[in-house]
């Protein structure tokens, strides 16, 4: 991988270019100012603070021993004190105004957390699920969440350090011209080169980043498999014990060689920077004997100028490495930046009017994920009339669910259109679109929420009678009514302390519960999961037949056993409608639907033997 | 004092010679500061009492020099101590990771211990727990130690220095400042103490739940394919909601929570100032009378900050190092966590002719936590080299008796014989060696599929290739430019191939063909397959299992057509056996109602 290379004034090059160092800091900053004026005003104090700290620091010896000419000691121990409050009082302010900025540094944190997810659940599902759309989603959500993020604490403890250093260096500069300005000068370089060596550093620092993101990332992996309970039966059964031990000892080989070489590189940074601080103590060394020898100066500040020059050469660096910092923190910021101004070209707001009737046309629809990728559905048209009940049959990977995504809104045609009452769908508010249709799916997911909120999808308006109906019809009433809260029992016991965990097969109910609460005027139903028993699963057919009486609906089925209840079946392969018909239309044609009917058929047959072959 | 050895020889289990590396980095960073200060002394008493030129500068040279080497020795320490102290992190995460690989299957199938182990592993986020931390507060306890030492050894000059005939007892003196130091000393460890409680209390409550349940919507959920898909269409709200919460309401709640930690580090701070005046205090007024040399003075107002701030440290790394403790005795509680299935020591015998005979007698059992019994009773006879399907509703107790079969639970009464002996006689690693498995929910991992069929680094890739023939992936297998070689999934490697559920199911299977054991159980091993594969593996039933004795569970009735023997299982109990035409026989038998629910679908119903 090339190594990376950034520039403080340019673009970064790690990625397509993005916004700047500069642009991203102003982004921030101007954020704080519009929605927390004090974290911005705070942001300026601590770093007042902060460098008033070092000034008495330093300030305290010289009082010490400048003192000792004093006639009264009580003046002396008077002095003393009264510097003592004064800098108990910066150190006191310090602590407060610090944590003040970090919990304020969290909320801007949150509200890009808020954002995030607000975008992860609203954006295009066709780009969000593509390989980019993964990549930014997690990458945004992986920087907003990190607990020192660079739009949270990390940039408020930047910005902080870089005001302090700012102004010391303006203030301790300012004192320091005063010796000697030469003294100034080697400062500043020596504070440059060691940023300069940082810099060059950074480069290699990124490519171990990159080297030991792989190890690191396959640790985790196995870390997180290894420990969770899915893996756990079939790591006994097949004594896996034995193999990833292995795994970890080549990982950790390779982890280790990087970061010994990431460290030692750090190291060698370290030595220049004290050899650095060697020459420069020497000459204000030099220089200030020579001032005292030569009488201008007394003992007192003598020690306090020594302290001063320390403490400059010291925010001098920092200030550099403030700056490193930012640069550092920019392409993690435009991660989440980017991920937020996504545009997907959805219609959010007035779309055109909803359709009336709920016949469904599919107008010569291709469709394929990516434009160097195969088509996935090739020139598909079908019609599909008012209240038809229709059956989608095909192989694995035939595009049935892809077909029905399509017609969601959670896929868009890459040609044709698909028009419901002779509306284009594409047209429609994507939020409305999406409520025209009631669907199951194969996938039902638990949330940690109340059983009547699960149903009704909202909080606030529910119709407690209705809700009620639909747990009758989805055969869950007398396992709900058993239950101490009923449906307002919470879901998902280690998510709500008082929660009950439901069966896969009691799941899949509420999922038809759900879908038979929104009554819209379509119906896409997909054939439950191959975890029901015979008995369960029959009994979700016969929902479905009640469900699709009347209303336009779409069953996609895996098996062919269940398609008797629709009025139509056609039978997908390679993305193309091979047959269409009723099922016994698609029998008499004797092709491929017939083929694989028999196949499952086989042997539910009577009298058939065991390796009886096949027509 | 016992815990904090069991701490120790914890830390050194992990890495020997760390507490060496640290020993050595805490004295050298103890002894710098103070031979720097020494030798500033000198060199400022050498100025203000006019030494020559040569003799300052030449103490100048050795100031420089000196603090330059001994502040390269502390980076190369630290240096040394950093690499280790990553590494021993990773070295613990593994050992964690090694022992609940060899827990038994209860224990991570026990939702509260997840839990529990889980909420040790959040706190180590907040406070400062762990072995890391351990390390670091050990450190920082040598070194303030080595502070104390040496600081009090440099200034016993100024606490011996007697005043001169004056008003003030010079031994009162000292005893008042060391009295104030410690009183000092004992405030801030109070003061912290006060900081952690604030701290965990914070970690109890209700933005623990909210975290959670935010980690599950936004990680697990709402970014998955099937949760996205979920929220657009139904739960976008909810998804919503937490988050709002976590930037409306969380915000709020934890600006009262900084607020409250953020008083004890202040008054701590007010109190250090206290403790400064103290010192300097001190040392001025006998600057003052003694007239000490500026040199002095700054030496010992060095050396002793420097013991308050070590005797300070050792108070705080005190309660720190309690605190852990806390952490560590849970943790070392898991560690010594029993596995009762090393107990047997029998040695299986090594039969070619898979000739071996599985008896399952009254067998009875509830899983740890329910009283619920989901096996009542159970007799099961396996015959060697027969097909046996097992059929019957969800919950009926079909997977809970495999894994009794395959000792991954112990049954509560009844016992499991082979070949006539209990099976927990057996060395269980031999055991297991009888037994291929392929789980309802049975899981890939994302390493090469050579490295998953053959769970292991090393394999026979001839045999695997075999193996993936068989159960019909060839196909699939020589269209991939890597072979077996290729990584599944892409959370692993970059360049994975994203299989699918059915070819999933076809490793899983060629996995336990790999294995080659004498009973091979298979747990809906066709559900995710479409007809056309299902069919084939169907047919090539007997080319797969061979004269294996065979364990079929499927909701997919058609396949106790080609078994030999059927075993219906209903609530806990076996209540049919025999074959498909004996039990086809009774209309109110349960094989009849679960056999009519599916074929009624094949049925011509014209």
């Amino acid at each position: 991988m090339k190594a990376v290379s950034t520039s403080i004034f340019g673009k970064s090059r790690r990625q397509k270019p993005a916004f700047s160092v500069l642009n991203n800091i102003f982004f921030l900053l101007k954020r704080i100012l519009r929605t927390d004026k004090l974290y911005f005003l705070l942001l300026f104090l601590t770093a007042i603070f902060y460098v008033i700290n070092p000034l008495l620091n330093s300030y305290l010896p010289k009082l010490m021993i400048d003192g000792l000419a004093l006639d009264s000691m009580a003046e002396y121990l008077g002095r003393l004190f009264l510097f003592a409050v004064l800098l108990a009082f910066s150190k006191f302010m310090i602590a407060r105004l610090e944590v003040s900025v970090q919990s304020r540094s969290e909320g801007q944190r949150f509200y890009f957390l808020a954002a995030t997810t607000n975008n992860m659940t609203t954006l295009d599902y066709q780009y969000l699920t593509s390989k980019d759309g993964t990549d930014k989603m997690f990458r945004a959500l992986n920087q907003a969440a990190e607990p020192n993020s660079p739009v949270g604490k990390l940039f408020g403890q930047s910005m902080v350090r870089f005001l302090t250093a700012l102004f010391s260096v303006a203030l301790f500069g300012g004192i320091l011209i005063h010796i000697h300005y030469l003294l100034l000068i080697f400062i500043i370089g020596t504070a440059l080169l060691h940023f300069g060596y940082g810099y060059l550093n950074a480069s290699f620092h990124e490519r171990v980043l990159q080297e030991t993101a792989a190890p690191r990332r396959k640790t985790d992996y196995i870390q997180k498999k290894t420990t969770g309970p899915d893996y756990a039966k079939d790591l006994r059964v097949y004594k896996m014990q034995n193999w990833f031990p292995n795994v970890y000892e080549a990982l950790e080989k390779e982890l280790f060689f990087w970061e010994k070489k990431d460290r030692f590189r750090d190291y060698l940074g370290n030595l220049l920077n004290l050899l650095f601080a060697v020459l420069r103590d020497a000459l204000a060394y030099i220089y200030l004997i020579r001032l005292f020898v030569s009488g201008e100066i007394s003992i007192g500040t003598f020690v306090f100028m020594l302290g001063i020059v320390r403490s400059f050469a010291t925010l001098t660096g920092d200030f550099f490495e403030s700056l490193n910092r930012f640069q550092k923190a920019s392409p993690d910021i435009n991660e989440v930046r980017a991920f937020l101004s996504i545009e997907d070209g959805l219609i959010r707001d007035q779309g055109a009017s909803l359709p009336t009737t709920y016949d469904i046309f599919f107008d010569n629809v291709s469709f394929r994920y990516s434009e160097d990728g195969p088509w996935v559905i090739k020139d598909l048209t079908l019609q599909i009339e008012n209240g038809e009940s229709l059956a989608v049959v095909g192989l694995n990977g035939a595009g049935k669910t892809t077909l029905c995504s399509l017609l969601i809104g959670l896929l868009h045609p890459t040609r044709g259109r698909i028009l419901i009452g002779g509306v284009d769908l594409e047209t429609l508010n994507i939020y409305e679109r999406y409520k025209l249709f009631s669907t199951v799916f194969q996938d039902c997911l638990p949330i940690p929420e109340s059983i009547s909120d699960f149903i009704t999808c909202d909080k606030e308006k529910q119709d407690p009678a209705g809700v009620e109906q639909v747990i009758k019809e989805a055969k869950l009433i007398s396992k709900i009514e058993n239950l101490p809260e009923g449906a307002n029992s919470l879901l998902m016991k280690t998510l709500n302390p008082n929660g009950i965990d439901l069966s896969g097969g009691e799941i899949q109910r509420l999922c038809l519960a759900r879908a038979l609460y929104r009554n819209a005027p379509i119906n896409i139903l997909d054939e439950p999961t191959a975890a029901l028993d015979p008995i369960a699963e029959r009994s979700i057919y016969e929902n479905y037949f009640d469900m699709t009486r009347g209303k336009t609906s779409i069953f996609i089925s895996h098996r062919l056993a269940s398609t008797r209840f629709c009025s139509r079946i056609i039978f997908l392969a390679d993305g193309e409608i091979k047959e269409l018909g009723t099922h016994q239309e698609l029998m008499d044609a004797k092709q491929e639907y017939r083929r694989i009917f028999e196949m499952q058929a086989h042997y539910y047959k009577e009298g058939v033997e065991r390796d009886e072959e096949l027509i | 004092m016992k815990n904090l050895f069991k701490m120790l020889a914890h830390l050194k289990s992990l890495d020997h010679h760390y507490m060496t590396w640290m020993s050595f980095f805490s004295l050298i960073s103890a002894l710098t500061p103070l031979i720097v200060l020494t030798l500033s002394r000198f060199l400022l008493n050498a100025l203000v009492t006019g030494a020559s030129q040569r003799y300052i500068y030449s103490l100048l040279a050795g100031l420089l020099g000196s603090s330059f080497l001994l502040y390269n020795l502390q980076a190369y320490l630290k240096l040394q101590v950093d690499i280790r102290r990553r590494r021993i992190e990773r070295r613990e995460a593994q050992g964690k990771s090694r022992k609940l690989m060899e827990l038994d299957l209860a224990f991570l199938e026990d939702e509260s211990f997840l839990t529990e182990l889980e909420e040790i592993e959040q706190k180590k986020y907040i406070s400062n727990i762990g072995v890391i931390p351990l390390a670091e507060q050990v450190e920082s306890m040598t070194q303030a130690f080595f502070n104390v030492l040496f600081g009090i050894g440099l200034s016993l000059p100024v606490f011996l220095l007697p005043l001169s005939a004056g008003s003030i007892n010079n031994p009162l003196l000292t005893v008042a400042l060391f009295a104030g130091i410690l009183l000092f000393a004992g405030f801030n460890s109070l003061l912290n103490n006060l900081n952690i409680k604030a701290a965990q209390e914070i970690v109890a409550g209700d933005l623990s739940r909210i975290n959670l349940q935010f980690g599950y919507y936004v990680m697990r959920y709402a970014s998955t394919p099937e949760g996205a898909k979920d929220v657009r269409l139904y739960t976008s709200s909810f998804v919503q909601d937490v988050a709002h919460w976590l930037y409306r309401g969380s915000h709020e709640f934890i600006l009262q929570i900084f607020k409250q930690l953020g008083k004890f580090p202040s008054y701590q701070e007010l109190l250090l100032g206290f403790n400064t005046f103290l010192i300097y205090a001190y040392i001025a007024f006998k600057a003052y009378v003694l007239k000490l040399p500026a040199g002095d003075i700054l030496l010992y107002a060095g050396t002793i900050t420097l013991v308050s701030e070590g005797l300070r440290n050792v108070l705080i790394a005190r309660t720190d190092l309690k605190l852990n403790w806390t952490y560590f005795s849970e943790y070392l509680d898991f560690t010594e966590l029993g596995v009762a299935r090393y107990e047997g020591s029998l040695p299986v015998e090594k039969r070619l002719d898979r000739s071996y005979s599985l008896k399952a007698e009254n067998i009875s059992f509830a899983y740890p936590a329910t009283k619920k019994e989901v096996l009542k009773d159970i007799n099961i006879d396996l015959q060697i080299g027969k097909k046996y399907a097992v059929v019957g509703l969800n919950g009926s107790g079909k997977t809970t008796m495999i894994k009794l079969l395959t000792r991954l639970y112990d049954p509560d009464r009844g016992t499991i014989k082979l070949n006539g002996i209990d099976i927990k006689k057996f060395a269980y690693q031999e055991y297991l060696e009888l037994f291929s498995v392929v789980f309802q929910d049975f899981k890939l991992f994302s390493l090469s599929i050579s490295q998953n069929v053959a769970c292991s680094m090393d394999y026979d890739a001839a045999k695997v290739k075999a193996c993936l023939e068989k159960v019909g992936f060839g196909e699939m297998l020589a269209s991939m430019p890597k072979g077996i070689e290729t990584c599944l999934y892409t959370d692993y490697e970059e360049d994975g191939y994203q299989i699918s559920g059915g070819e999933a199911q076809k490793i899983a299977l060629a996995r336990a063909l790999y294995k080659n054991a004498p009973f091979m159980i298979l747990d809906e091993p066709t559900a995710a397959l479409d007809p056309v594969s299902e069919f084939e593996i169907y047919k090539h039933f007997q080319e797969i299992v061979e004269d294996r004795t065979t364990i079929y569970i499927s909701h997919r009735l058609s396949s106790c057509r080609f078994c030999d023997e059927i075993l219906v299982f209903d609530d806990g109990q076996i209540v049919q056996c025999g074959n498909h035409e004996e039990l086809i026989q009774d209309p109110h038998g349960r094989y009849y109602e679960l056999w009519n629910a599916q074929a009624a679908y094949y049925e011509d119903k014209s």
